[in-house]
This record gives structure tokens, sequence and C-alpha cells, in this order.
């Protein structure tokens, strides 16, 4: 149940028909990203997610903020961040101009797929719910994203843009309930 | 992109991901601040037993102002100093004190109350905390020759008690007879507390019965029959007199709730006291420091919301938690009280150490609530070792 509800959290941070919107904003017929753009996007992603978890604690400890003020603060940065998806369609930069290598690493890898609400999802649901569910969680659409990146064509944009929208509202939803569990965690 | 995450997370780190500094804490260091805060108030008592009230510390000058219910609280401090650590040297205090007090009651058919000199109204908290610190002083000392004068003030209690556990507040002492339909948030948890006490020293008299009838109305009706905004009502009397329930009661699963929503109240207020910093950036982001006689509050919240958790399986989850709380709210006291050396500034180093100061200001009950809170914590620390 609760690998559940973090695949839910890591689907709306994530936003994976945002992040196919963001990366063919100005790709209207091209042939897509680069698999090998998306492979380095993800592999990015992978690892600031990996160090997100494993450093969870310590990014806390140095920060001088326990696990309950930091769920508000996540809470907050999901909450900007699906406000930003709900208004603009997409959940962070596009990818510039016509499709390129250098793509994977920004804005594939930073900010789509590791951004500011998966990274701080990562790291506030690391510390509360265990490493190994949340990384999980996370790679799994990291994963998904990439695969549905891989073998779009840019087709039902308006759908892809429908859903992005409402995966935006869902991570309000996600960022009112972080936020409410640590005003109200004792 | 960089420069609007540079400035979300600079935001962040000013507002809600601030640094918590909650620093360590030892019982006997809660001791020693308890201690200084006693000192404070014996060396503030004037001869006819009344207290400084409000204190300006880098002027060297007394404010105007006085409070029944406050002298009756910081009284109530002197006793439970005494009750808490076995220390009696408080007690005289405490007794000159208490002889304000009597001179200023309002005594009838088999009762009596508190009423402010100033007044024709006697306030139900001055009351019921003149009786907490009767019972304190009872068990610090074993001596029952106030018995009597207890029964009286509870007596007087149960009068204000209405049917469905709520606590009138203000009686008229000139017309000798309660102001229907008043209410005060702070008094109802003092008359609680007060009654539960009385069931535990008098056990076969059934104080009892009128202890659950208000803590029922409390953990469910007074929020919304006394429009608490911001529910629950940041109690730390209805904590205090939960805490003594559970000595000789099971609590219900409303009381349980209740003290439940209380401890996340008290649980985040503390964390965002310990992101607050006296400089003018914290106080504009954050706010000011809360004073004294308000974290002095939490703290004695927090102190009873633990004994409950301890004694009730059913709140064992936050048990730890609150333990952490508990030594981070009481750290943040003992940093923020005046020493010695700091005082030596001060035209009147007496009336400053020991004490707890914001804008420069003290106020008698800042004491009060910060050395019951300490006291209390003590059992806390010692539980979980150092903080």
């Amino acid at each position: 149940m609760e690998f559940l509800k973090l695949l839910v959290v890591f689907f709306a941070a994530i936003n994976p028909a945002g992040v196919l919107l963001a990366m063919r904003a100005k790709q209207m017929h091209s042939v897509g990203t680069p698999r090998i753009a998306i492979a380095i996007g993800a592999a990015v992603a992978v690892v600031l997610l990996v160090l997100a978890v494993v450093l969870d604690a310590r990014i806390l400890d140095s920060l001088d903020i326990d696990a309950e003020s930091f769920r508000i603060a996540a809470g907050m940065i999901l909450a900007a961040c699906g406000v930003y998806t709900l208004w603009a369609g997409v959940p962070g930069s596009r990818a510039p101009g016509e499709p390129r290598m250098a793509h994977g690493l920004f804005p594939l890898g930073v900010p789509l797929l590791a951004g500011p609400a998966s990274l701080a999802a990562a790291v506030s649901y690391s510390v509360d719910q265990g490493r190994g569910e949340t990384l999980g969680a996370a790679i799994a659409w990291v994963v998904v994203s990439g695969l549905l990146l891989a073998v779009w064509r840019g087709r039902w944009r308006a759908g892809a843009d429908a859903i992005s929208r409402v995966t935006g509202a869902l991570l309000i939803v996600v960022a009112a309930s972080l936020a409410i569990s640590g005003i109200k965690a004792v | 992109m960089v420069l609007v995450w540079a400035v979300g997370a600079a935001a962040l780190r000013l507002t809600l991901a601030a640094p918590q500094r909650c620093g360590t804490m030892t019982s006997s260091q809660a001791l020693s601040s308890a201690t200084a805060a006693v000192q404070w108030i014996e060396r503030a008592q004037k001869p006819d037993g009344s207290y400084i009230y409000d204190y300006d510390v880098a002027s060297g000058t007394e404010l105007p102002g006085y409070d029944a219910v406050r002298h009756a609280g910081v009284t109530m401090g002197l006793y439970y100093y005494a009750a808490l650590t076995g220390d009696r040297s408080s007690v005289s205090a405490g007794d000159a004190g208490l002889a304000w007090l009597q001179s200023n009651l309002v005594e009838e058919d088999g009762w009596a109350a508190v009423k402010d000199p100033d007044s024709t109204i006697a306030e139900l908290g001055s009351t019921a905390l003149m009786l907490a610190g009767l019972e304190q002083r009872r068990v610090a000392t074993g001596d029952d020759s106030f018995d009597g004068l207890m029964h009286e003030l509870a007596r007087f209690i149960l009068s204000m008690q209405n049917a469905d556990g709520s606590m009138t507040g203000y009686f008229d002492a000139t017309a000798m007879t309660p102001i229907a339909g008043s209410r005060s948030l702070y008094f109802t948890g003092e008359a609680f507390w007060a009654l539960t006490m009385m069931q535990t020293a008098f056990p076969d008299e059934g104080w009892g019965v009128a202890s659950k009838r208000t803590a029922t109305y409390i953990a469910t009706q007074r929020d919304t029959a006394e429009d608490v905004s911001f529910p629950p009502w940041s109690d730390q009397w209805a904590a205090y007199g939960l805490a003594e329930m559970t000595t000789w009661t099971r609590l219900t699963d409303a009381e349980v709730a209740y003290a439940r929503s209380l401890a996340e109240r008290y649980g985040f207020m503390t964390r965002y006291e310990s992101q607050r910093r006296d400089d003018e950036v914290s106080k504009l982001l954050q706010g000011p420091e809360t004073r004294a006689a308000g974290m002095g509050t939490w703290l004695e919240a927090l102190d009873s919301l633990w004994r409950v958790s301890k004694a009730d399986p059913r709140l064992g989850d936050i048990t730890a938690t609150l333990g952490e709380r508990v030594g981070c709210a009481a750290s943040i006291l003992v940093h923020r009280q005046i020493t010695r050396a700091e005082a030596a500034k001060d035209p009147q180093p007496q009336f400053a150490e020991g004490a707890w100061a914001r804008d420069g200001v003290t106020r008698m009950d800042d004491q009060q609530h910060a050395l019951a809170g300490l006291l209390r914590a003590r059992a806390v620390l010692d539980s979980s070792g150092e903080q």
C-alpha cells in the first residue's frame, strides 16, 4: 500500500506526460529526442535521485532541519511545481530548438526527470517511508518516462497536455497532504 | 532557470526550511534553570505577598498592572517547585503569595473564590489556580491544614460548572451570582486540572465525575462551542488534567484523540519556534520569538502529553517524538534565560537574573510557566538520556 502511494507521488512529481510535451515543445514534426539523449537524461536523473535518497538524513542534518519540518517545505516545493504545471501544461523547462544529445542532460535529466519536485519528494519520503521503496517508485517513473519518450511521435498532444495539467493538479493534492502531515506531526 | 532555483532555495531557507537549533539539554540543566526562575520570583515578591508583575529589565523599572489569575499561577509555581524537587525553600514565598490570595477571598455557603482586589468580578481561573497551588502545597509538605479551604474552592468550581461540562468563567461578587454565559478558554482548563487533582487527593469524594464531565466537554465540544478559530485550542491546562486523569482512570477514545491533536499542535509550534532567531531577519520572516510565558506552556503541555502517552498505549507511537520535542523546547528556554553574567549589566541585576525577557520586558508568569515546564521536563530527559 505504501509503495502504491509512493508510485502515485512520483507519478505526480515526475509527470511523464509533461516530460513528453516539454521535450517536444518546439519539435512538431521531428523524429524526437535521440535515444542516447534519453539514456543520458535517465542516467543523470537516477544518479541524482539515488544521491537524494542515500543522503536523505545527512541532507536534513546539514540543513539543521528535522524530517517533519522538511515535509512542509517539500510540500511547498511540490505545490509550486504543481501550480506551474497546471498553468503552463509542462512541468518545467522546454527543450530548446531541434533535438540534440545535450538535451539529455538539460532539460531532460534536470529538471524534468530529477527536478525540484521529485528530488524534494525523494528526500522527504526516503526519511519517512524508507529508501528502497522511495527509490523504486521514483526510478519506475523515470524508466516509464524514458520509454514513452523513446516511442512517442508527437501525436495526441492535446491529450498529453490534458493529462499533464491533471497531473499537476494531482501534485498539488500530494503537496497539501505532505505539508499537512508535516504540520500535524508531533 | 538556475536563478529561479537559487532564489527559491534561498526563500525556503529563510522561511519554511530555516535551520532548527534545539541544542543539548540535561535534567540538571533544567533544574538549575527552574531554580533560578524560582529565585527570581522570591526576589520579586513584595511585603504584601504580591510580585513584581511586569518589569523592564533594560531600564530597571516596574511597569504598571497586576492580575489575580497570574498571581495565583505564580504562587502555584512556587509550591510546584517544592512538590517536584523536594526542596521546600520556596514554600515560605508561596505561603506569602497564598496570604495575598486569602485576603482577596469571597466566601459564602461553604464555597470560596478569589476576587481581583480592583474588581467586583471573581474569575474562575484565579480560584482554580489557587486550588492547584494548595494541592501542590499538600504534596510538597504533607500539611493538610488547608484541606478545608481546598474544598471550599473546589465547591466554587463545581458551582460554576454547567451540565455539559463547560465552565462559567466569571462571578459577579456584588450580585453574588455567576455571570451566565461567560466563558474563558483559559479558565476551563485550569478548573479541569484542579478538579482532577482533587480526585487524586481525595479519591473517595467523587471529584472524578466532575473532572470527566469537563474533560468530555473540552475534548468534544469546546472548540466549536467557544468559537476557536484554529482548533484545538492550545490548552496546556487540559494536558495537565489529562495526565492527572491517567493516574486514576482510563481516558475515552475522544480524549485520546484530543490529546493527540494537542500533541500535533505543540509539536509543530516547537519546531517552528526552533527556527526563530533573535535577529531582525528572523523577526521579519518568521515573527518574533515567543515569550517564555508562551513557550513555557508548550513545554508544560508536551511534558504532560508525554506522560499521557506513557500511560496510555493508544498514544505510545508518539512517546519518543514527544520526548524529543520536550528536549528541544527545554533547551530553547534554558538558552534564552538571562544568566547572572548577562544580568550584571542591567540596572537591577537581581530582577534580571533568572528571568526571561522579550523586547526587554519580563512578566512574572514568564518565570512561572518556564519553571513548571522545565521541572516536568526532567522526567522526560531522565527517561531518554541526554537529548
